[in-house]
């Protein structure tokens, strides 16, 4: 059986910066991964080149067994780290969209977490705090039944109480027979729900391990060894 | 994918764009019910002059919010956050960017149909019967003198040009939108400067193509004057000729024209996107 995702010497440079360099890892299905490193690391791009937003400079990202391509995004549901729905849209509008292009969409679920939060169908995007569209964009995301979802700093810029929403509907929602990957460098946060992390630094993987793997053989919690890898 | 492409693009365009049609139409009809008033006194010439004067801003407003609101729309669907909605759609670049051209195209029209209606209705220029006669009379005799076997015929192909060109001009700001998103910084201005150099090459092509249907006549029996048009006495058959190759010529350059800007921006979304 292949694995959910596989990079393979993936290289990504935008003229003379290399944003990532040599990337190799394999992820099985059925994992909760965590995409950590600090700012400017590669995580973005990482994920970026997962979803087929930008092409490699060399090397290949292959999900379930694909390059990036229009089959491999029914498979993948991408949250960026910015808020990308139109201003003018009703939440009705978007969850319509997102019924029509994706067939792995549930709309009872969706609008179920809608309505949990007191978000009503003809509320515009545009009347809502940051916190509130973040939490739609996630319930859009996670409301699909896809193989792999890709979150990009998901819990970033919001509150701890939204925070612990967010982490909350990311386990309630997850199918065993997918992989996610959260990119975030709050570790603290996520990583009592993680089962695996990569470190990235520099563009480059330094670490990949199980979380189990390095509390029982390091020790010492995933937050703790981020800070020692990562310290300035 | 097309027709959800299609239905999402018309749905977002035309809660601001139906109701300045639908006002530049009312103000049409109301200069058409208040125009027998209008003339009656100074007072009334004035606020028939100020009612003008609104009525031609409006039809203006129209026709810039309908290209401009398209433009806007097709940067930022494409090229600014909204990107990440649209570009991780199981869809290719293709159907988008088709959708978005189409839309475009049909609101073009809609925009011209009402001003052209509205100004109709100011100017109470609905057709006399006698009118209409005197215009089915004269259809037959230009079908004839530009070479076509029927008025239909004759306004299928016409109509089927003008679409081409406006379809290949709506092409090329999306052309020069994609090429300006290349820039690492000031995209706008990027994409304004694409769009001048695209524009000077097409007057390049355009020179030539005239050129190069007229230039074969320019010897016999006239004159190129200062404003570059040609002159001559040709018998009717040659005319008939001219016109059937000026058309042609027209069309097939508009064509290929239009499919070099398809391409440029089908390669920029597909190949070098770059989302900030």
């Amino acid at each position: 059986m292949s694995d959910c995702l596989s990079c393979l010497e993936l290289t990504k440079r935008f003229g003379n910066k290399e944003a990532l360099s040599h990337v190799n890892f394999s992820l099985p299905r059925g994992r909760i991964v965590g995409l950590l490193g600090p700012n400017g690391s590669g995580k973005t791009t990482l994920l970026k080149l997962v979803s087929g937003l930008l092409r490699p400079t060399e090397g290949s990202v292959l999900i379930e067994g694909m390059v990036p391509c229009i089959e491999t995004k029914k498979l993948v549901s991408y949250l960026p780290d910015q808020m990308y729905l139109g201003d003018w849209m009703r939440v009705s509008d978007i969850v319509e969209y997102f019924q029509d292009f994706y067939s792995d969409f549930d709309g009872n679920r969706a609008r179920a977490m809608l309505q949990a939060l007191g978000i009503t169908m003809d509320q515009k995007i545009r009347g809502m705090s940051k916190g509130t569209r973040e939490k739609v964009q996630l319930i859009l995301v996670m409301s699909r039944r896809a193989k792999l979802y890709c979150l990009d700093e998901p819990i970033a810029g919001v509150d701890p109480a939204a925070r612990d929403y967010i982490l909350s509907v990311i386990l309630d929602n997850f199918d065993e027979g997918s992989t996610m990957l959260i990119s975030t460098h709050l570790i603290a946060d996520v990583e009592n729900i993680l089962d695996e992390v990569i470190f990235l630094k520099e563009g480059r993987v330094v670490l990949q391990s199980l979380v189990e793997d390095i509390r029982s053989r390091q020790g010492k919690s995933v937050d703790r060894l981020f800070r020692e890898v990562f310290r300035c | 994918m097309l027709g959800k492409l299609w239905k999402h693009e018309w749905k977002a365009n035309c809660r601001l764009l139906l109701a300045v049609h639908l006002a530049l139409l009312a103000m049409g009809l109301v200069g058409y019910l208040i125009q027998g008033i209008l003339q009656t006194g100074p007072v009334t010439s004035v606020i028939g002059g100020l009612y003008i004067l609104l009525f031609f801003l409006l039809a203006a407003a129209a026709f810039l919010l309908t290209h401009i609101l398209m433009i806007i729309r097709y940067y930022r669907n494409f090229f600014t956050a909204e990107g990440y909605l649209v570009h991780t759609l199981p869809v290719g670049p293709g159907s988008k960017l088709l959708a978005k051209c189409l839309n475009h195209l049909v609101w073009s029209l809609i925009n011209q149909v009402c001003v052209v209606s509205a100004v109709m209705l100011v100017i109470a220029a609905v057709p006399s019967e006698e009118q209409m006669e005197s215009l089915l009379e004269i259809l037959p005799e230009a079908a004839k003198a530009m070479g076509f076997s029927s008025v239909p015929s004759m306004l299928a192909v016409l109509t089927g040009l003008i679409l081409l060109m406006l379809f290949s001009a709506i092409l090329m700001f999306y052309a020069a939108i994609s090429l300006g998103s290349l820039f690492p910084s000031h995209r706008i201005l990027g994409s304004v400067l694409c769009w001048l150099g695209l524009w000077i090459a097409n007057q390049i092509v355009n020179v030539v193509m005239m050129v190069s249907v007229f230039g074969p006549y320019a010897g016999m029996e006239g004159t190129i004057t200062q404003a570059g048009e040609i002159q001559v006495t040709l018998p009717p058959p040659q005319v008939t000729e001219i016109i059937g190759t000026f058309l042609g010529t027209v069309a097939a350059v508009t064509a290929v024209m239009g499919a070099i800007y398809y391409l440029i921006s089908y390669f920029v979304l597909s190949k070098r996107l770059n989302l900030q």
